[in-house]
């Protein structure tokens, strides 16, 4: 009896239609409510550490895919016009992470206007760059890369590069779904950058409650450096490089100095804001024994000279010699150690 | 099922199919308008805000504490400001994503948002800044003082004190930032700016440093309440409040339509749920109706289905019986199989014509069965309609006609067909006739009826029997049928006679009747050849009667009428013959009708009279009388048996004829039983065969003989060789009891018929009447005299008289007596004469006077 079974099939069939109005009603008066799912709001963070210097973290969790591959790219000359500079070439971090020049210099020899500064430690830093141009590792890389004194290569360019090279492709293809893109790169290049830090400072040390890691002298640079308000301006993980100020509070430096460039305007380049002409970020003083020549016109040679500098500009002092020499012990205890691979 | 039936099923319902899809599409469109706010990202951008709002009050908090530490660490409030840009440069992705609405409201919001954090964040720096200043000038400010006041004597109190008091109010600078404070510390730099001139040299230089330091102090805690209240989450410096606020009503809105759409969609679910329920009730009750009507479809009709495109999709059990095909073999085909052949495409185009115009068609067909046999099916073909009209499905039903026209041909076959030989009847032959006259009119031809008659037949049927008699008729039948062309008609009107129709002859009379003749005396030939039935041969004739037609120049009864005559004049000349008519012929007829007609009113108008003739034996002295009958017609006169006794036993009217003649006769041997010669003489009587055959025959005999008196004895009943032949036991049985009463027998006519020794013996005859044919050519046919011979001696070995009747001449008497024969009765010795005439001579007894000597005369 065909017509049975057309008929049985019909009832099956608007059955189902029942059960899935039914369903589709269920769903949306019981399930379906989308003030349900939340995601747990992220910690709040907490306001910094009592202390006004606080020590580098020895444990990093960066992934060690990233840092070896921006390593390789850190190091790779072919990120230049010329083949010739590297980022290491500048940033050499085998001398603080910078060159020991006045002046940096780029493809074919072309000069930068103000001093290399350090790669190291870097990743603790909300300011990059003098001026605070870029707040990210990954935004830095645009600045130097593109820049005709300097790398001078654009972005189209660099992935040529690295799209020639089957490592590069490998490389990026096993850690990025993206592949060779100015994002994975500058991912790749960042996480490298963060993982250049320098643990283990002997004022680190004694931070972590290793009370006999400075010595007498050193200790009381310490004391000198707070109880001259130099603290003020020096603080955090980098003791230095969070906040902007003026070179010359008390002292006109450039008065003294003469012949002021565009170079000495710092802040106000890039926020054209009159209150902050002459604004520098104030250096961070990590491994600052290493980072000679001092100030962004290098006219401290001497970390002895640097230190007189800031008491007779910032205070309005001149320190006699055992308060220098104080100070400048206590600054030498903020080297750490580079351990290449630490943290990977 | 079919190739080709998953594009039919979407053809046929492509109507549902689209609303089943729009349906199923407005069911999605609003599925899709109900989920329009994705909780997903909602929750995201709803963390990301009061993220926002946590971190915004974190930094304001946190610049107020740093502002008050002496020692401070900005990496938190850095991080914190990092947070915030990195949070805020989310949120156009949200506008990209759909969540906010790509409106200028939602754009000016968001740039407003971007200013608030850039404000928050240049306010930050300048905190940062102002604050680092203010500390370190705090930090620094004790140590130049202390440098200044080590320069100033213990007892200079009042120049000391206002350089303690700058260091006292400096601080409280810090900690209260209001007017007064402000105020306070001024006057204080002031007073030890108009100071510094009077101290001494090396503390002039630290008081410089130190008011510098106090002033740093002074500017950049001036500003402090003002950055604290920017960086502050209060108020109009709360980030993102406007944005926050767009985005509450907005995604209220969005919840609100949302909740819109999922009623909407309850209600369609809810209706589509009532539909569902209603269509299952529906369908339910079509179930049952589909149920009674598969019930109906097994019914003893044959059914069967089919498309438009004539692929048969169903048929029930009865067409599988009738057609003796099974659904398999036909479903998927066209009906045509079942075309037998007989109809032309002029048929089957004017029934498709028929069925698209009306819808229905009804007719009788042929259809051919499986196995080959062709059959009369009363086919009726209805279209099935959509709601739209379009013809979706043929029903036809096949009602097997077969029984129904077998019986028509029956009926049709005993209507217009004789039963025994299967030739058209009477009424089939006047319709032929009609048509045969019609035609004639329009070619002017000639037509042709013979009526043919089988000569002896009634006598073959009684003597042996009615299913020999049948089996001649039968022959005679396909004789006649062989002698006729094929439009001709041959017919059988009833008992042994035909009648044979030809048309198409001549349109010339003469020649028509050549040709009729020539066709007549075929048949007659052909009819006059032995029969051989059973186990004997037979010998008959057949008379003919020919009448020509032309047109409707006769009625049709006319016509017969006019034939019949023909035949009864051939008949009445001997027989096997042949004649046309002729309008004497039909004066003949007419007159017999008249006669016919007389005939009834003749007993009670006693017109019959009874004449008597005398017998006599060798020495001429009577031995007997025979009473004859005699018909004294008003205006015809004295009318001869011949002529009324076959139109009496035509009627019936022969048996209370026959009743008064036997009546009077008695009475007339009552009335001579004192004469002294009739006295002596035996009365014969002729008693027809019917007339004898009453079941009460003898009864009404002795009846009669009492009722009149006579003496049995002298009454002779003479028989025909017909009334032995009839029913030869009764016949024996009925003579002897008459016998035993006294009445004696005689065999009338003897020699005639089919006379045989076997029945000859069984009757107790008294007597042998020799046939007055025998009598009358004795001396001119030999053959007859030999027969006469052959009688007398055969009577003699026998035992029986013998009575010669007819006997005109003396040569006959001689050579009658010669041969044995010693009665007599003819002219010779007298005329049948009336009983007067008779007694008259009787009373003179010169019989053979008279006779002799009118014999004489007559020579």
């Amino acid at each position: 009896m065909p017509v049975m079974i057309k008929q049985r099939r019909r009832l099956a069939l608007t059955f189902l239609a029942m059960v899935l109005a039914c369903g589709a009603a269920f769903y949306f008066f019981f399930v379906a409510d989308p003030g349900r799912s939340q995601n747990s709001s992220e910690p709040i963070v907490e306001p910094g550490e009592q202390l006004p210097i606080t020590p580098i973290p020895l444990d990093l969790k960066l992934d060690a895919r990233k840092v070896a591959l921006g390593r390789r790219l850190f190091l790779d000359p072919h990120f230049s016009r010329d083949n010739r500079i590297s980022c290491a070439y500048c940033h050499s971090l085998a001398t603080g992470g910078t060159d020991s020049l006045p002046h940096a210099s780029g493809v074919d020899g072309r000069p930068g206007r103000v001093i290399t500064q350090t790669v190291f430690n870097s990743g603790f830093s909300s300011m990059l760059f003098r001026d605070g141009r870029a707040a990210t590792l990954e935004e830095l890389i645009d600045f130097p890369l593109p820049h005709s004194a300097e790398m001078d290569l654009a972005w189209p360019e660099v992935i040529a590069v690295l799209e020639q090279d089957q490592a590069y492709r490998n490389a990026f293809k096993d850690i990025y779904q993206e592949g060779i893109k100015p994002h994975s790169v500058k991912d790749a290049f960042a996480t490298f950058a963060r993982s250049l830090t320098t643990p283990n400072s002997k004022f680190d040390r004694y931070l972590r409650g290793d009370k006999n890691a400075l010595d007498r002298s050193e200790l009381a640079g310490y004391q000198l450096f707070k109880s001259l308000g130099c603290i003020s301006c020096h603080q955090g993980a980098n003791a230095g490089g969070n906040m902007y100020e003026k070179l010359g509070l008390v002292e006109n430096y450039y008065a003294h100095r003469g012949n002021v460039q565009e170079a000495d305007f710092g802040r106000y380049n890039q926020t054209k804001r009159e209150s902050d002409r002459y604004e520098f970020r104030v250096p961070p003083l990590r491994n600052v024994a290493l980072s000679a020549p001092y100030f962004h016109d290098a006219s401290a040679p001497t970390l002895d000279q640097a230190v007189a500098t800031m008491a007779r500009y910032q205070l309005g002092v001149d320190l006699n010699a055992n308060e220098t020499s104080k100070l400048v012990k206590f600054l030498n205890t903020l080297t750490g150690l580079y351990q290449e691979g630490a943290g990977e | 099922m079919i190739r080709g039936g998953g594009i039919r099923f979407i053809k046929r319902n492509f109507r549902q199919l689209v609303l089943s899809g729009l349906a199923a599409a407005s069911l999605l469109f609003l599925f899709v308008k109900a989920q329009s706010v994705d909780s997903d990202t909602h929750t995201l951008l709803a963390s990301d805000l009061r993220e926002l709002h946590a971190q915004d009050t974190e930094l304001g908090e946190a610049a107020l504490q740093h502002h008050y530490q002496l020692f401070h660490n900005y990496d938190a409030v850095t991080a914190i400001m990092q947070h915030m840009r990195t949070l805020s440069a989310k949120l156009p992705q949200y506008q990209q994503a759909g969540v906010l609405p790509d409106t200028p409201e939602v754009t000016r919001e968001l740039s407003v948002l971007h200013q608030q954090i850039d404000h928050k964040a240049a306010a930050l720096e300048a905190f940062k800044s102002s604050n680092a200043e203010a500390k370190t000038a705090l930090i620094f400010l004790p140590r130049v003082v202390n440098v200044v006041l080590a320069q100033l004597p213990e007892s200079d109190t009042l120049r000391r004190d206002r350089f303690e008091f700058l260091l006292r109010d400096a601080l409280m600078m810090t900690v209260n930032q209001d007017n007064h404070a402000h105020e306070i510390l001024k006057q204080d730099i002031a007073m030890i700016d108009r100071m510094i001139p009077g101290l001494p040299g090396l503390a002039q230089a630290s008081a410089i440093l130190a008011l510098r330091h106090a002033r740093s102090i002074l500017e950049n805690e001036a500003g402090m309440p003002d950055l604290l209240m920017q960086l502050s989450s209060h108020g109009s410096n709360r980030v993102g409040t406007g944005l926050e606020q767009f985005y509450r009503d907005y995604y209220h809105a969005q919840q609100r339509t949302a909740a819109n759409y999922r009623l909407l969609l309850l209600m369609a679910a809810m209706g589509m749920l009532g539909y569902a329920i209603f269509d299952y009730y529906r369908a339910r009750e079509r179930a049952q109706q589909l149920r009674i009507a598969a019930a109906a479809f097994e019914t003893h009709e044959s059914i069967m289905i089919y498309d438009p495109d004539r692929h048969i999709q169903r048929v029930n059990r009865s067409f599988t019986q009738l057609t003796g095909y099974s659904p398999e073999e036909v479903i998927g085909k066209a009906p045509d199989l079942l075309r037998s052949g007989r109809h032309d495409e002029e048929f089957f185009r004017k029934r498709w014509e028929t069925i698209k115009r009306d819808g229905h068609w009804e007719g009788e067909i042929w259809n051919r069965r499986k196995d080959g046999t062709i059959h009369p099916v009363w086919l009726t073909t209805t279209a099935v309609t959509d709601a739209d009209g379009k013809v979706t499905h043929y029903v036809s039903v096949l009602t097997d006609i077969t029984q129904r026209k077998e019986a028509e041909e029956q009926i049709h076959q005993l209507a217009y067909y004789d039963a025994l030989t299967n030739l058209p009847n009477r009424r089939l032959l006047l319709n032929r006739l009609s048509h045969a006259m019609t035609a004639g009119a329009r070619s002017g031809e000639h037509g042709v009826i013979l009526f043919i008659d089988l000569d002896n037949f009634k006598t073959l049927n009684d003597t042996k029997g009615h299913d020999i008699g049948d089996m001649l008729l039968i022959e005679a039948a396909r004789r006649l049928q062989s002698c006729v062309r094929g439009g001709d008609t041959v017919a059988r009107l009833g008992g042994d006679e035909f009648v044979v129709m030809l048309g198409s002859l001549s349109a010339e009379a003469e020649q028509a009747a050549t040709e009729a003749k020539a066709a007549g005396e075929n048949i007659r030939e052909s009819l006059s050849q032995p029969y051989y039935l059973r186990d004997f041969e037979h010998h008959s004739s057949c008379s003919i009667g020919i009448s020509l037609f032309r047109a409707h120049d006769i009625t049709v009864e006319d016509l017969l009428k006019r034939a019949d005559t023909a035949m009864y004049e051939a008949k009445t000349a001997g027989r096997n013959a042949l004649r046309f008519f002729d309008p004497h012929m039909q004066a003949v007829l007419e007159a017999r009708v008249i006669l016919e007609t007389d005939l009834h009113y003749a007993l009670s108008e006693q017109q019959f009279e009874l004449f008597f003739q005398i017998q006599v034996n060798a020495a001429n002295q009577p031995i007997g009388i025979e009473a004859l009958l005699r018909w004294m017609h008003p205006t015809r006169g004295l009318v001869m048996p011949a002529e009324f006794v076959p139109l009496a036993e035509e009627t019936g009217l022969i048996l209370p004829i026959g009743q008064w003649v036997l009546e009077t006769a008695c009475a007339q041997i009552k009335a001579w039983e004192m004469h002294s010669l009739a006295g002596e003489l035996q009365l014969a009587v002729n008693v027809s065969a019917r007339q004898f055959h009453q079941h009460d025959f003898v009864e009404r005999m002795c009846e009669t003989l009492k009722k009149t008196g006579a003496d049995p004895a002298r009454l002779k009943l003479e028989l025909t060789e017909s009334v032995v032949l009839g029913n030869i036991d009764d016949t024996v049985a009925k003579m002897h009891e008459l016998k035993r009463i006294g009445v004696r027998f005689s065999m009338d006519d003897f020699g005639t018929g089919y006379s045989s020794l076997s029945y000859l013996t069984q009757l107790p005859l008294d007597q042998l009447k020799i046939d007055r044919s025998f009598v009358h050519n004795l001396g001119i046919k030999r053959s007859d005299a030999v027969i006469v011979q052959t009688i007398i001696g055969m009577a003699g070995s026998l035992g029986i008289e013998v009575i010669s009747e007819g006997v005109e001449t003396n040569e006959q008497r001689v050579f009658l007596e010669r041969a044995g024969c010693m009665a007599y009765q003819g002219y010779l010795y007298g005329n049948p004469a009336p009983l007067e005439e008779f007694a008259d001579m009787m009373l003179h007894g010169n019989f053979s006077q008279t006779r002799i000597g009118s014999q004489a005369q007559l020579y």
